[in-house]
């Protein structure tokens, strides 16, 4: 009975060792890994806002009827994406810190709206939907100069396919 | 049985359960010992960190207790604009949430400057000296280039931050 006994119990102990080391160094990995996670989700937000703006900026300067279409890899955490006033690029963003917004402001002379047929407030006051945009996963955007009334616009939309 | 064996036996029994007994109480004074030093506090692994989005990269940061109980940040303006901010709030996940004295609005942050933000006074959610702590700050602001940034709350933001560090 003794000889069983002494190998059960330093079984029992080499796993209570074994659990004591990886426990915690179980979580302090998950715990770094999730503030990792935010921070590449910024990150990729921040290229992706960038992006559009400076390409609106580029397609405005090149006058009417010039295009680009974008190609770019969503993140998973945007929620909801729309233009206010003309000029801000707003990204409603949900991660393990919770929710907060990501904005790119455009040049006051280079007015941004969406095709957002649905909203008057898109052509009068320059408040458009663009959720389109939001949820995983790779999306076209169309960024197009045009004239509406007879004011340069640049027009950002998601192409389908 | 004999006496003698009988005997034998249970020496031996006393010798091995004594021989344990040392070596569990060695073990139990080795992790006490641990324990006091703080070996086994896990949270002073983990790094103190600064989370915010990057139009507004935080770029220095400290818990201060003692007689001023400050929370301390300093963020870079990365959004390319200038910047009015019209609100503050502080909180963490805790029962009883951190509460601090909030810092005054700031009207014309530059794109590219630095600013300083202190919270003082602050007391609740676990905000105790050499100890962890976790700070929830949110920040409301508007571009004053932008028509309705100075009327209303309609084109305002939202900017969400998280600082976990220890309370010097």
């Amino acid at each position: 009975m003794n000889k069983k006994a002494q190998p059960a119990l330093e079984y029992l102990m080499i796993i209570a060792i074994v659990l004591g080391i990886i426990v915690p160094t179980t979580y302090l990995l998950f715990r770094s890994t999730s503030e990792s996670n935010v921070q590449i989700l910024y990150s990729q937000i921040s290229q992706i806002g960038n992006n559009i703006i400076d390409t609106a900026e580029t397609v405005f300067f090149s006058g009417e009827g010039s295009k680009i279409v974008l190609e770019v890899n969503m993140p998973k955490g945007v929620t909801n994406v729309k233009i206010l006033a003309n000029r801000e690029l707003v990204f409603d963003i949900v991660s393990e810190l919770g929710a907060t917004e990501a904005v790119f402001f455009s040049k006051s002379t280079t007015p941004i709206i969406s095709d957002d047929p649905t909203n008057p407030d898109c052509v009068v006051d320059g408040n458009c939907d663009l959720s389109d945009l939001a949820g995983e996963g790779l999306k076209r955007i169309n960024i197009q100069t045009i004239e509406d009334s007879g004011i340069l616009k640049v027009r950002i939309m998601e192409v389908e396919g | 049985m004999p006496r003698y064996k009988q005997s034998l036996k249970s020496q031996a029994a006393l010798e091995f359960l004594t021989t344990y007994a040392w070596a569990f109480l060695a073990i139990i004074i080795a992790l006490g010992a641990l324990y006091y030093f703080g070996v086994f506090d896990f949270s002073k692994y983990l790094p103190q960190e600064c989370i915010f989005p990057q139009q507004f990269e935080c770029v220095a940061f400290s818990f201060v207790g003692g007689a001023t109980d400050e929370i301390r940040l300093r963020l870079v303006n990365n959004a390319g604009e200038t910047i009015n901010v019209k609100g503050y709030g502080i909180s963490n996940d805790l029962p009883t949430p951190l509460s601090c004295i909030l810092p005054s609005i700031v009207t014309g942050w530059l794109a590219g400057q630095e600013r300083d933000f202190i919270f003082t006074g602050c007391s609740g959610g676990g905000f105790i000296q050499n100890e962890r702590a976790e700070a929830e700050i949110i920040i409301t602001y508007c571009a004053p280039a932008t028509t309705g940034c100075r009327e209303g709350p309609t084109v305002d933001h939202t900017l969400n931050g998280k600082i976990k560090a220890v309370v010097s």
